[in-house]
């Protein structure tokens, strides 16, 4: 009977806090790759950041629209 | 000359992940990077033609992952030619450009579907679209040899989808149906799995939340039958911040008759099985849409008594024309906030 208790306890994934201590260490100290991942983002947010400007409104539309970078890159590629 | 686009896409993504055997893997990837044009002529012709990078870039050139021409008699039929996408499930339809997840679903993945030569007929009838075509099951890096050689054996797939509009009581509903055989010729680089393949999903947006269930069978093959289900709920927290889950089962008749995922779950010592469950939640940050974002995602898998980990951060970014299709085909949703 004891044995049946001890069998139902719920047991936490092994592998679950190895990979995120894994993951936080890879982070700070040894994976130098990621470092430029979070800077590619940073740097990518940060431009679409100063992409989002308000351009002059038409008298027909009214209303100032922003023009942000996915304006921008739905027409990228596009020559004609 | 209607249209001319230059088109692109560059996919980078760091894995960590962690057996329960002990076994761990880490690594960063160029996953996918694709270049080449589209253009349409003559307001009927559309030409396409998209080369690829080998894994990690080497070699930068390794073929074409796309080379088609496709001429529109009209909206209901359209004929195209040339190297094509195998369009069997819904998972598998969805552009790499658009999943929210790191990889599609294992099931998906096991059915060994890609690009390879064919000859398709696709279209649009009211609510209702349809694609369906003869493909070859071998291709490589010399589209010579890939659009002459037809020793490898020949599948045919048919895709049929229906647009429910809001008759589910959603803002949009879609169901697609798809069926796939194959030759499975010992030849084949590609659908080289299973003899058949059944697909039905049900493809549900409301606000800003979405939810996808597709139930994929695949049977014949010298491992057996495999059924799996494969249920991905989301909500865009934010206009440009999605939370995503998905679970996926997976059983199949034969032992050792399910194939874990590639990337990045044989790396760690899962290989095969007969029962597969894998839970994955992922926050993706849409900076510009799905022209640029960033993935996270933790993964947990388990095949057989053998379980892992995955953690991930992606780095995903394209340009060009949208493909069209049921979420999350070029498609966001307005946030929660």
């Amino acid at each position: 009977m004891l044995q049946n208790c001890h069998a139902r306890q719920w047991v936490w994934p092994q592998g679950l806090p190895t990979t995120l201590i894994q993951m936080i260490h890879s982070l700070l100290f040894r994976y130098s790759s990621v470092t430029w991942l979070a800077a590619l983002f940073i740097a990518a947010h940060g431009f679409a950041a100063t992409q989002e400007v308000k351009v002059d409104a038409s008298a027909a539309v009214g209303k100032p629209q922003p023009v942000t970078l996915g304006d921008k890159l739905e027409n990228l590629g596009r020559l004609y | 000359m209607q249209e001319f686009w230059l088109l692109g896409r560059y996919h980078v993504q760091q894995h960590w992940s962690d057996a329960s055997n002990g076994q761990y893997d880490e690594g960063i990837e160029s996953r996918r990077l694709r270049f080449g044009f589209q253009g349409k002529f003559f307001n009927k012709l559309t030409l396409h033609a998209q080369m690829v990078s080998g894994t990690e870039l080497d070699p930068l050139y390794n073929g074409f992952t796309e080379l088609w021409a496709q001429w529109s008699f009209s909206e209901a039929l359209n004929l195209t030619i040339g190297q094509q996408k195998h369009r069997f499930t819904h998972d598998r339809n969805v552009s790499s450009r658009y999943i929210n997840y790191l990889e599609r679903s294992m099931l998906t993945n096991m059915f060994g579907l890609d690009y390879t030569p064919a000859v398709t007929l696709s279209g649009k009838l009211g609510s209702f679209s349809y694609y369906t075509g003869l493909f070859s099951n071998a291709t490589g890096p010399s589209m010579g040899n890939s659009f002459t050689k037809f020793n490898s054996g020949l599948s045919y797939i048919a895709s049929a989808t229906w647009d429910l509009g809001t008759k589910l009581g959603t803002d949009n509903a879609a169901l697609n149906l798809g069926y796939l055989y194959s030759d499975l010729d010992a030849q084949a680089t590609n659908l080289n799995r299973f003899c058949n393949g059944l697909s039905a999903a049900l493809i549900l947006t409301d606000g800003p939340f979405s939810l996808v269930t597709e139930a994929t069978s695949g049977r014949g093959g010298a491992r057996g039958n495999v059924h799996g289900i494969n249920i991905q709920p989301g909500v865009f927290l934010t206009d440009k911040l999605q939370l995503v889950g998905r679970y996926q089962f997976a059983a199949s008749d034969d032992v050792g008759g399910i194939r874990a995922q590639r990337r990045y779950e044989r790396n760690v010592g899962l290989n095969n099985g007969d029962r597969y469950h894998a839970a994955y939640l992922g926050l993706n940050y849409h900076i510009a849409k799905h022209r640029l974002k960033v993935m996270t995602g933790l993964e947990y898998t388990k095949l057989d008594k053998l379980d892992c980990w995955t953690g991930s951060v992606a780095f995903r970014f394209f340009f060009g024309p949208h493909s069209k299709g049921p979420f999350p085909m070029a498609q966001m949703l307005d946030g929660v906030w």
